[in-house]
């Protein structure tokens, strides 16, 4: 398992190398700079301020001096937040963003599997008819729709919970619902099929001629198998709740990472953006490194390579 | 139990009473959903009725703004934005600070008195015994200090063209000259400071309000990266040494920046407000429903689809305001056929600015007339524009394209935001309509988009302007030859040579009639295509009180507080 391990993260390297020369190509490729505005800023104040940020040197040598200051964990200053580091932004943030994202997890998880057990074990009955469509109806409604529905609702009709903002405990319930609908309805059709499969085996045969309960065959034999594909699904899953929060994050005005995360491409905030990437990288090839151990544990016939 | 079972009598009545709750079963099972659902209503109208953090806030005396986008810096010298000025000017205060109510008046600030000279080129300032929160006395040399900042170079001060204005101001900020002492600004002693202009500038008063020209802490800046430093930390609360009448005590990125009051502050008698949370909100969906969920009790805009029913329905929460700041389209007039006058005059006086105001921007904005905004003490910009279809009929054929006849296509460029895009389909149907011209339209990132107009690669451009100051120098200035904000290739030597014979005007009054014939010439060249006079769109608690509508939207915060025994809405 070690080499296993190590072998991934060695993969990693020239990974992140492609992402971050990429993106820092790219984003610098894109029309406009961090200082154009619409009042426009005369040459020499321009020139002053590229060379606060060392934008007046060559794109390579800027290249060089980035990789060189990442390698040691330095992201530079952002140029929409004057002052304040890429560091410093990142760590500010990516507690809120992780903080939403692993709630919207919990409810994805919390709702999706029950629903999708529900439709395997009732196949083809009401049941399953009913938590199917709505599983459809989460996946099909955007967030920028339930969003603004459920705040609605919930926020300003009844008056539960407060519409925006991140101050009460409560503030993070209509966020991670609405995050991780989605997330619960592809848990529900990936459960259902997973489960569907693994009912029709042999040993869950055995499992109902030995007499045991509907239930125990359920939740502790025929769970375990079905929910593989769920697993193999939470990596890409988690990756995306916490950095796909954008939309969840504007419109319930949440200081997390991904308002950052796009306003700095929006802003041609050249080192947030690459902080950033490079950022959400690393935490989505832990991520699918973590789901595949995890895999392996569950399913005892894969075995690490 | 047996015995029961032998008995008829009690047999029948058993089997009655068994059948019947067996029956009350059933039917509390059919009930118990809507029982549940009952107290559950029950439940949320009693939840419903707590206090919400508006009512809180208000309680304590907290003022709880919606500020727009995330502010860049609090650093006045590196500042641009709107955002970053609402907080700003409850942190600093300069030699004149903002009136309640009427922007082309002066109020005292630091300067207690002033006076200048007979023909406004050089004022003498004497400063108030006030004292920064770190218990310094404000001095002359202060500002001394802070404007050099801002002349200085190597900091990069985007505004610093705003000091022009001093004597040697530029020389220095170009470095021409080394020495700060030749620059026009001169503390005589701790509190008397003498400014000398380049010539006279009777609008001197109301450019001091910009908070380019608001002071700093030398020792705070000094101490945190020194004077040439984008990134110093004296900004961060805790750091932050404040003139103004509040302190900044927290910010938190993308949540919220608080402001307390300020103890030391020289009118601190008047401010009634114990603190104020700006409250970053970008999306307009969000900031309306927060203001309406009581989250808010102000906020910076009203979303487009809502405006009519908030105009009609809503005048005890919602208030459209007179804004110093111009709606209009660029004309890139480097290019045939823009590069006629007479098609561009055909482009405006074609249009139904008051139609357009009525039926597509629909928020009490004012049809234009002229460029500059109405309201500048003084100054009447000239009633030049009017709508005339014949008209512009006739002079695209005296262009050399009747009824549209040969006319290239042209292309409006608009920056991604629904009002744009229906106010341009709306120019388009016009132009095409009345004028047989194809128009297309063409919408880009906003980068993107500033980009396209820096380069002049566009035909149109939709395009804004607000006015820093009240001054008509500030809408007029900027479309002399080769002035970066230009944009549409337009140069007149007549206009050019105007705006400088402003500049030395004596008075007031010669400045404004200079000003006027410019403006006039710029109304019968048309480079561009004024549409309509901004106006700014709040809903606000009808508790706060001390709110006046200003045109330059600055609200002084001393002069606010909460009438709490105004009925809610």
């Amino acid at each position: 398992m070690f080499k296993f391990i190590l072998n991934r993260l060695l993969q990693a390297i020239p990974v992140l190398f492609i992402i971050v020369a990429m993106t820092f190509f790219m984003v610098r490729a894109a029309p406009g700079g961090p200082f154009s505005q619409e009042r426009k800023v005369s040459q020499q104040i321009l020139e002053k301020m590229n060379e606060h940020y060392g934008l007046n040197d060559p794109v390579y040598v800027q290249f060089f001096n980035y990789l060189k200051h990442a390698l040691q964990g330095d992201l530079g200053y952002s140029y929409k937040h004057e002052g304040r580091t890429v560091n410093e932004m990142i760590a500010e943030s990516f507690p809120v963003s992780l903080k939403l994202g692993a709630l919207s997890l919990l409810f994805a998880v919390g709702v999706g599997i029950p629903a999708g057990v529900l439709g395997a074990v009732k196949k083809n009955t009401f049941w399953d008819y009913s938590a199917m469509s709505v599983a459809l109806m989460g996946i099909c409604l955007p967030t920028f729709v339930v969003g603004p529905l459920i705040s609605l609702i919930f926020g300003l009709w009844l008056g539960w919970f407060n519409v925006s903002g991140w101050f009460e405990s409560g503030d993070v319930v209509l966020p991670s619902i609405t995050l991780g609908l989605a997330y619960a309805a592809y848990i529900a059709r990936l459960t259902r099929g997973g489960m569907l499969d693994v009912l029709n085996q042999d040993y869950i045969r055995t499992a109902r001629a030995k007499g045991l309960s509907p239930s125990a065959i359920v939740w502790k034999h025929a769970l375990k198998g079905g929910l593989l594909p769920v697993v193999s699904f939470m990596g890409p899953a988690l990756a995306g709740l916490i950095s796909g929060s954008f939309v969840v994050e504007t419109i319930f005005q949440i200081p997390g990472l991904g308002r950052h995360f796009v306003n700095a491409a929006l802003s041609r905030d050249y080192t947030m953006v690459l902080g950033t990437v490079l950022f959400y990288a690393v935490m989505i090839i832990i991520a699918n490194l973590v789901v595949d151990i995890l895999q392996v544990v569950l399913n005892p016939r894969l075995k690490y390579e | 139990m047996c015995s029961f079972y032998l008995s008829g009598t009690f047999g029948t009545t058993f089997a009655e009473t068994y059948s019947f709750i067996k029956h009350i079963k059933h039917m509390f099972k059919k009930i118990l959903p809507w029982l549940l659902c009952a107290v559950f209503v029950l439940g949320l109208s009693a939840c419903k009725k707590r206090q919400t953090r508006a009512d809180e806030a208000a309680a304590q005396g907290v003022l709880l703004i919606a500020n727009g986008s995330e502010p860049s810096r609090l650093d006045p010298h590196l500042a641009t934005g709107v955002p970053e000025n609402r907080i700003i000017s409850s942190l600093l205060e300069g030699l004149i600070a903002y009136h309640p109510t009427n922007d082309s008046l002066p109020e005292p600030g630091m300067a207690e008195s002033w006076e200048p000279n007979e023909d406004s080129s050089e004022w003498t300032f004497h400063i108030r015994d006030a004292r920064w929160s770190n218990g310094d006395p404000v001095t002359a040399q202060d500002f001394v200090y802070s404007w050099r900042r801002m002349l200085t170079a190597a900091l990069g001060a985007e505004y610093a063209p705003n000091l022009f204005v001093i004597k040697n101001a530029q020389e220095y900020f170009e470095q021409k000259i080394t020495d700060f002492e030749q620059v026009g600004v001169h503390a005589i002693d701790e509190k008397t400071l003498r400014v000398t202009l380049v010539g006279p500038a009777p609008y001197f008063l109301n450019m001091l309000k910009h908070y380019s020209f608001f002071p700093v802490n030398p020792c705070s800046v000094e101490s945190m990266g020194g004077i040439t430093d984008r990134m110093g930390e004296w900004t961060r609360p805790g750091n932050f040494v404040c003139n103004g009448p509040f302190v900044l005590e927290q910010w938190e990125t993308n949540k919220v920046i608080r402001v307390v009051k300020n103890p030391d502050y020289w009118d601190a008698d008047k401010v009634q407000l114990n603190a104020i949370e700006f409250i970053p909100i970008e999306n307009q969906s969000t900031e309306e429903s927060s203001f309406l969920a009581g989250q808010l009790h102000l906020t910076t805009n009203i979303p487009l689809s809502k405006i009519p029913y908030y105009l009609s329905n809503r005048g005890d929460i919602a208030h459209f305001e007179p804004y110093l700041g111009v709606y209009f389209y660029r004309l890139n007039v480097t290019k045939p056929p823009l590069d006629n006058p007479k098609v561009r005059m055909a482009l405006n006086y074609v249009i139904n600015r008051k139609l357009i105001t009525e039926n597509v921007t629909r928020a009490s904005e004012q049809p234009t007339y002229a460029y500059t905004p109405p309201g500048i003490m003084g100054y009447e910009p000239p009633v030049v524009l009017s709508t005339d279809a014949d008209k512009a009929r006739q002079l695209l054929a005296e262009a050399g394209y009747p009824g549209g006849e040969g006319f290239p296509p042209l292309e409006i460029l608009i920056n991604t935001d629904e009002g744009h895009r229906q106010l341009a389909e709306v120019m388009q149907q016009i132009w095409s309509k009345e004028l047989g011209i194809h128009v297309t339209i063409l919408n880009q990132e906003w980068k993107v988009f500033l980009e396209s107009q820096n380069k002049m690669d566009y035909d149109i451009s939709r395009s804004g302007w607000i006015g820093d100051y009240m001054d008509p120098g500030t809408f007029l200035d900027m479309w002399t030859t080769g002035n970066g904000n230009n944009q549409t290739g337009w140069s007149n030597s007549d206009y050019d040579r105007i705006i400088l014979e402003a500049r030395m005007a004596r008075n007031q009054q010669a400045r404004y009639e200079k000003l006027f014939e410019a403006e006039q010439i710029l109304l019968k060249e048309l480079p561009i295509v004024p549409v309509y006079w901004y106006t700014t769109k709040h809903l606000m608690d009808p508790r706060l009180r001390g709110y006046y509508p200003k045109l330059l939207d600055n609200h002084p915060y001393k002069y606010m507080y909460f009438d709490l025994d105004t009925q809610q809405p």
